[in-house]
């Protein structure tokens, strides 16, 4: 499975990075920045994305609204903070798929990720 | 505000602290008694500092020696890390940015705003807040060495 870490912080895409490839999804790719995701997305072309919410340029909202209004489907996934958690209903309207709050574990990430993935295949 | 931290801004980041480190680190900390703050008072080496403003005004410190620091650093990003690295700022950023975020969706007052991290390297330095301010040093213990959140908060009214 290919899978995009969009954070604008190197230390958060290492460690996701890391989590990732011990959770065992080895294709994983990284970008800094809604436009660059938005124009890594065509030659990788991910099956998931992890996004942070506050960026620089382009936030993780504006981001996933344009996401989808080009017509990418590709499922995501909100990586927020206790302190960003009350904007999950509006990242959901957005197109988000699913969210974890930082802190998580491996574990808890792995769980999201299953979970996200089984409800977009039963959906389709 | 009284003199004194009210306990459950105190209970808010011990709960906070415990769980960033138990989640993202795989590492037990223990608290001790809460030590209320003198000003200014002497931070350790490394300071991580974030502000909090809207119904609460203040700044949280992750206040830790740099062998803690490097320890602590290098278990959440995973590899090794020492404090000349940009993870090893980073990182302390991240956690205390984590531990300010759980510690406010816990406060009675929501409309919270936190700042961007800083981190303040270097010995003997003493940090100073507006004298109306309640500090509390809630003292750390891990595997990984001592350190400490240090919190001063000023609570206001938001109509």
């Amino acid at each position: 499975m290919r899978v995009i870490v969009l954070d604008d912080s190197k230390t958060m895409r290492n460690v996701l990075k890391s989590i990732l490839t011990e959770l065992g999804y080895t294709e994983v790719e990284e970008t800094c920045s809604g436009p660059d995701a938005l124009a890594k997305v065509a030659a990788f072309n991910p099956d998931l994305l992890l996004l942070d919410w506050i960026m620089p340029k382009m936030d993780g909202l504006t981001f996933v609204k344009t996401y989808r209004e080009q017509g990418n489907k590709t499922p995501t996934i909100f990586v927020t903070t206790a302190n960003e958690k009350t904007r999950v209903i509006e990242a959901i309207k957005a197109g988000v798929n699913n969210y974890v709050v930082k802190p998580f574990t491996p574990d808890s990430l792995g769980e999201r990720i299953s979970e996200t993935m089984a409800k977009v295949a039963a959906s389709a | 505000m009284s003199s004194s931290l009210d306990p459950s801004y105190v209970t808010a980041f011990v709960e906070a602290t415990k769980k960033v480190f138990q989640t993202m680190l795989g590492l037990e900390v223990t608290f001790g008694d809460p030590v209320p703050g003198k000003l200014p008072y002497l931070a350790n080496d490394i300071s991580a500092i974030i502000r909090m403003t809207g119904g609460v005004i203040g700044t949280v410190v992750l206040s830790l020696p740099v062998a803690s620091a490097e320890k602590i650093a290098s278990a959440f990003v995973r590899s090794p890390v020492d404090m000349k690295s940009d993870d090893f700022a980073d990182a302390l950023g991240e956690l205390v940015n984590m531990i300010s975020g759980g510690a406010k969706a816990n406060f009675a007052e929501k409309q919270v705003c936190l700042s961007r991290p800083l981190v303040m390297m270097g010995e003997g330095n003493a940090l100073q807040q507006p004298s109306d301010s309640v500090s509390v040093s809630i003292p750390c213990r891990s595997s990984y060495g001592d350190f400490a959140i240090d919190v001063s908060l000023k609570k206001v009214s938001v109509s």
